[in-house]
């Protein structure tokens, strides 16, 4: 009876362990893909991503024909503004918060009309943002974000390496700050 | 054995021993979850596998914490779809000295790309400076169908190189897919990876 007892403590200490481990794993790791790129941008600036070479990746398992240029914004300080080049081909953008969840993302064919704007409100900053918006025949795509913190990855794909260097040029142009 | 000696394994080694065990056996379970994942949490197709809900806000733990901890950026969920495999379609692992062909239909994609990482997930230097083919550099068959040859020896037609002395991961990457919508991802099917020859 007393060894049966205590293998069912030891199992299910096991499976608290195990629970613990896998809900404090992120929160202790390093080399994360997060700390790579967040501590390396200032605050509501954009920066294009080195191509990815052996031995030479920002990010682990990076795409090569992948161009990604990431913006880091607060929207502690107000709305954000993102300007996006002119881009021919396939496209997305994504925010992702420190714990990688996507809030949002849209590319070249969802996004409607990114020349009418972009812009990043933080859920508290959401009514008066609106309310703020000047009358135009075409409204901005607006992402109310759900965490203050995060970056927003553009993500352009040069499916052809004579497409790389025009592309890492329009992923150049590509900036984000904060909204007049 | 004396009353005291009793005392020593009920109270305090017999609780070390098993608190030992319980700590061993939850760490160990816990890397190799966050590894390997659950069938729920990853899409497999033959050789192919990918963790379906990568950074969605409805990923659960075990996502979570795989992307967590590593140094991963995975494409936007619910348009992009990452698999990678890491052995040939009768379950070999992948060897530079082999040459391997990827054939058949690739699933429904505006884009996708197929690359070739060494098991941390670089890019793996080869004298051609060529680490992937996409939807737009592939010439295809007549059928529509797609073969790509992976050897550490130039081969004519759809050539990736790899390395002699490396494992390697092959990743397929799809932009835009209808797929990435869970309710049509128990219909993908992924082309088949088959060894040809090895060399000695």
């Amino acid at each position: 009876m007393i060894p049966a007892l205590w293998m069912l403590g030891t199992i299910f200490l096991a499976v608290v362990i195990h629970i613990g481990a896998v809900l404090a794993i992120p929160r202790v790791a390093s080399e994360t893909a997060w700390q790579r790129l967040y501590g390396s941008l200032e605050p509501n600036s954009a920066r294009v991503l080195p191509q990815a070479a052996p031995g030479a990746t920002t990010l682990d398992f990076m795409d090569p024909m992948m161009i990604v240029a990431v913006c880091r914004y607060d929207l502690d300080g107000g709305p954000l503004e993102l300007n996006l080049p002119t881009i021919p081909g396939y496209w997305s953008l994504s925010f992702v918060t420190q714990d990688k969840t996507t809030i949002y993302s849209v590319n070249d064919r969802t996004a409607g009309n990114p020349e009418a704007g972009i812009f990043a409100v933080s859920a508290q900053g959401a009514r008066r943002f609106y309310a703020d918006l000047p009358e135009a025949e075409t409204l901005p795509l607006v992402i109310e974000a759900s965490n203050d913190k995060g970056v927003a990855v553009l993500r352009i794909l040069a499916e052809e390496p004579s497409l790389t260097a025009t592309y890492r040029g329009l992923a150049s142009e590509y900036a984000c700050g904060p909204a007049p | 054995m004396r009353r005291d000696d009793n005392r020593v394994i009920r109270y305090f080694l017999l609780p070390l021993m098993c608190g030992l065990i319980a700590w061993a056996i939850g760490l160990a379970s816990a890397n190799l979850a966050l590894d390997r994942g659950f069938g729920f949490q990853k899409k497999s197709s033959g050789p192919w596998s990918g963790w379906v809900r990568a950074t969605a806000p409805t990923a659960d733990p075990y996502t979570q914490a795989h992307f967590g901890r590593n140094g991963e950026l995975p494409p936007p969920p619910l348009e992009s779809l990452f698999f990678t495999a890491q052995a040939d379609s009768v379950g070999a692992a992948l060897s530079g000295a082999c040459d391997y062909v990827i054939t058949g239909q690739f699933p429904p994609a505006r884009h996708w790309t197929l690359t070739v990482f060494d098991a941390d997930g670089s890019l793996i230097v080869n004298p051609a400076n060529r680490y992937s083919h996409s939807n737009a550099t592939v010439v295809y068959a007549t059928d529509g169908r797609v073969e790509v040859t992976l050897s550490a020896l130039p081969q004519p037609g759809n050539w990736l190189p790899i390395a002699t002395g490396k494992d390697h991961i092959f990743a397929l990457a799809l932009y835009d897919s209808p797929l990435a919508t869970e309710a049509f991802l128990a219909d993908a099917v992924l082309p088949d990876i088959r060894r040809i020859r090895c060399r000695s």
